[in-house]
């Protein structure tokens, strides 16, 4: 997303750092800026559900996917269309903790996997076996079609 | 023979005899879902649960064997994906590989997943440990066309490689041969690190560990260069360790990983984890020939499998599939044949008319004082009542259960379920994984709540544990209270309805006030398998076994404590306090006697509450406020202490404490309600 006050462009994950020390423990809704600290709410689930179903995008999501598409020429795992098959070009976290769940998977830059489902969970194929995924995790995974 | 030694030969493996009475500590290792505890029990001859999901060894097993002569200490470890661990259970397994000094690790594979598993092992040989290899599954991988080239891996790798498949016992004589031989031999393979290749892209990454090797100076149990690519990955727990050992070290590595860090874009991490794949990749292109038969994915029947697995993880035809499953497995099998058939038969039948008349007149003539009589087959008695309870009632309805979930856990549904179920589990702040220790929890709450370790975050472990404590009835209340409501439609559907809710309600509120990361869930769907009726048959026993022993002693030791109670009044003053707030939920005096039970085993009050419907003195607002009490209910003596074992003592004493009184309050509240609109059900 895109910071209201200082046009930061940064990542959900990216912005935990920005909130330690705040006693509200995650649970507030908000989303923190990691320059210049400012507060802001990102679109609940449902509001986003609706816009999607609509078919728009809210405001801050569309630019945040722009942006994604044309940058790494990949989209998020989560955008991708089902039993199609996709190389993974890029992981979009700093997370570690992220990162090791995905490794364990093997679902590193460069493999190949297919996209089985979307909903309620993904499910992909990467060489000989399945894996599910949420849409969390989904979304740090970006790919490419083949 | 010859060619073994020959192999040996040419891995610079000396063959030389070692102190007579050594025991060799053997880890077996590996990722989830890959036939480790199989391996274990083909070795030992001991069985512990193997299924067809990943996580289910949550304890390290470990058993002493002798082959030829020697002594060996085999330890099953939990599956752990990489060097880095995630989850509490691969925690364990690489605190196991940071203290103790085992003589052979056994790193087993799924030879299918090679590419994938690969990098444990490389990362294990960097650590210099002395490592074997173990191709499992072979069977599958060739089901897919795959082929290995034993020996050219070998060769790549520096180490013995076996290729066994577990289920069969295929290559198993060979492994028992290799690890004699590789006890017999001083293996030298331990002090020559097989470097990780530094091609040019990490070799930032090389110079940092040099630099980090250089620093170090105390002795560790692994290679100072694997602590170095740990520390890389800012691996908190060996962070620690140094912390521990040589704290002046500390400044320095610490500048090094932040020059190291700025010189790349992408984590560390995932550096470190492209350069072992692009290894790996290396190997595997030599050594892995895939016959004209690869594209085994395609052929027929797994294309039936494909269709049958893509129809579960569907909602639309995966939701009916649940209920199915759980309206044949559960309710018809276990609740209408188990609970009521089953049951009915051996107590009315058999303790009734046979075994129950025949120890009271045995007794009578052995024992002449009534008082002593009592403890053995009087109302409460040991016989009469602990021993009837146990066998007659509880042992069929756990059977039934046990044998149904082993049936669905070897199928490889699970996971599936998990998938399905992860959106709604999120807004309970647990992800889908946890849908394994919850299922199992209708079988034995105490048995899942020490599942619950397989879980990710502390914060899942404690919602879950709290959730089974609470709203998840295990199979033998689930069983009396099918057998109770059978034919009462309304009153099991108002039971779901109350129960599930207050699994949502509280699942939520938990969530919303336990601070901690939020879950995110990944899990492998391992392929649908036809249930093997041997597996299945052993599971079921020896669940069913552990639970046994489990329970028959506490029904006997809460039959004499009760006869113990009532012999010096306690118990009549404990239900005259208890009968208070039973009045108050509107159920009958001698309801609390069957709380006071429920205290002892939640299921042993599960049978006092049968009892007392038997005699019909409930109405139907009663009955449902007593199943859902009940269900509800402090937890049995058993799952209270695993409460604490697991989850510390304040935790567990919290949790308890809340059941206690949050059940107390929904049955207050619904009888209030249901009274209060005058609802006849």
């Amino acid at each position: 997303m895109i910071c209201d006050l200082c046009h930061h462009e940064f990542n959900e994950s990216e912005a935990r750092g920005a909130c330690s020390g705040c006693g509200t423990q995650k649970s507030c809704g908000g989303v923190r800026c990691p320059r210049c600290y400012y507060e802001m709410v990102s679109a609940p689930g449902w509001i986003s559900g609706i816009a999607r179903f609509f078919n728009r995008k809210s405001g801050r999501e569309a630019v945040c996917e722009e942006k994604e598409f044309s940058e790494k020429s990949g989209v998020s795992l989560n955008e991708f269309e089902v039993n199609r098959s996709a190389e993974i070009v890029d992981l979009r976290t700093v997370d570690n903790l992220i990162l090791r769940k995905i490794i364990a998977m093997d679902a590193l830059p460069g493999a190949k996997i297919t996209l089985v489902q979307k909903f309620p969970s993904l499910v992909f194929r990467i060489n000989e076996s399945s894996f599910s995924i949420d849409k969390e995790l989904a979304s740090v995974i970006c790919v490419k079609p083949i | 023979m010859e060619t073994e030694d020959l192999r040996l030969k040419n891995l610079n493996v000396a063959t030389a005899p070692v102190a007579p009475g050594k025991t060799h500590k053997i880890l077996i290792l590996g990722s989830p879902n890959v036939g480790k505890s199989v391996l274990f029990n083909n070795l030992t001859g001991r069985y512990v649960t193997v299924s067809n999901y990943p996580g289910t060894t949550v304890e390290v097993s470990e058993c002493h064997i002798n082959l030829e002569g020697s002594q060996f200490e085999i330890i099953d470890t939990p599956g752990m994906y990489s060097f880095s661990p995630v989850s509490e259970e691969e925690m364990v397994t690489r605190r196991i590989l940071l203290e103790e000094t085992p003589s052979l690790v056994m790193h087993v594979i799924d030879a299918k997943n090679l590419e994938r598993m690969l990098p444990l092992t490389l990362e294990l040989l960097d650590a210099g440990l002395p490592v074997m290899l173990v191709l499992n599954m072979m069977d599958e991988a060739r089901r897919l066309g795959m082929m290995f080239d034993r020996e050219r891996l070998e060769k790549e790798l520096g180490i013995l490689v076996i290729e066994t498949v577990s289920t069969s016992g295929e290559g198993m004589e060979e492994l028992e041969e290799a690890i004699i031989r590789f006890s017999r031999s001083k293996n030298d393979l331990s002090s020559e690190i097989r470097l990780l290749n530094s091609d040019s892209e990490n070799l930032f990454i090389e110079e940092a560990l040099a630099a980090i090797e250089n620093f170090l100076s105390e002795d560790y149990q692994i290679s100072k260069r694997s602590i170095g690519r740990l520390l890389l990955k800012e691996d908190r727990e060996v962070w620690d360790l140094i912390e521990k050992k040589e704290p002046q070290a500390l400044l320095k590595i610490k500048s090094v990983i932040e020059e190291t860090k700025a010189r790349y874009n992408r984590p560390l991490e995932l550096e470190m984890a492209l350069a072992l794949k692009r290894e790996v990749i290396g190997i595997s292109n030599e050594v892995i020939r895939r016959t004209a038969g690869f594209r085994g994915l395609k052929s027929e029947k797994r294309g039936f499998e494909e269709w049958l697995s893509r129809l579960t993880m569907n909602p639309v035809t995966g939701l009916p599939i649940l209920f199915l499953i759980l309206y044949l497995g559960l309710y018809q099998f276990v609740g209408v044949f188990g609970a009521k058939t089953v049951v009915d038969f051996l107590e009315r039948t058999i303790f009734e008319g046979y075994i129950n008349p025949f120890l009271i007149k045995l007794f009578s003539q052995l024992i002449p004082w009534p008082v002593f009589r009592d403890l053995f087959v009087g109302e409460y008695g040991m016989l009469t009542l602990g021993v009837r309870y146990a066998i007659a009632l509880i042992l069929p309805i756990v059977s039934f259960f046990f044998l149904v979930f082993a049936v669905i856990e070897d199928t490889g549904y699970l996971p599936r379920l998990a998938m399905l179920i992860d959106r709604i589990f999120k807004k309970i702040g647990l992800s889908g994984r946890a849908v394994i220790p919850m299922v199992l929890g209708f079988g034995c709450d105490t048995m899942a709540t020490m599942v619950t370790r397989t879980l990710p975050t502390p914060r899942e472990r404690v919602i879950s544990t709290m959730l089974l404590s609470l709203a998840i009835p295990c199979s033998a209340q689930l069983g009396v209270i099918f057998a109770l409501l059978t034919g009462h439609v309304l009153t099991l559907f108002l039971w779901a309805f109350v129960v599930g809710l207050v699994f949502l309600f509280i699942g939520f509120l938990t969530a919303q006030i336990m601070p901690g990361e939020k879950p995110s869930f990944y899990m492998e769907l391992p392929p649908l398998r036809f249930p093997k009726i041997t597996n299945v048959l052993t599971k079921t026993y020896v669940r069913v076994k552990w639970y046994f022993l489990e329970v028959l002693p506490l029904f006997i030791v809460a039959s004499s404590l009760i006869w113990l109670g009532q012999l010096t009044g306690v118990f009549a003053f404990l239900i005259r306090l208890l009968a208070v707030p039973v009045k108050m939920i509107g159920l009958p005096v001698e309801a609390s006697k069957m709380f006071l039970m429920g205290f002892f085993r939640r299921d042993y009050g599960a049978a006092g509450l049968y009892d007392l419907a038997r005699a019909g003195k409930l109405n139907e607002v009663q009955l449902l406020v007593a199943c859902v009490t009940l269900t509800l209910f402090l937890p049995c003596i058993a799952q209270f202490l695993m409460n604490m074992k697991e989850r510390g003592w304040k935790t567990g004493l919290g949790i308890s404490a809340f059941t206690l009184f949050f059940s107390f309050w929904v049955a207050f509240f619904l009888n209030f309600i249901l009274v209060s609109l005058g609802v006849r059900l």
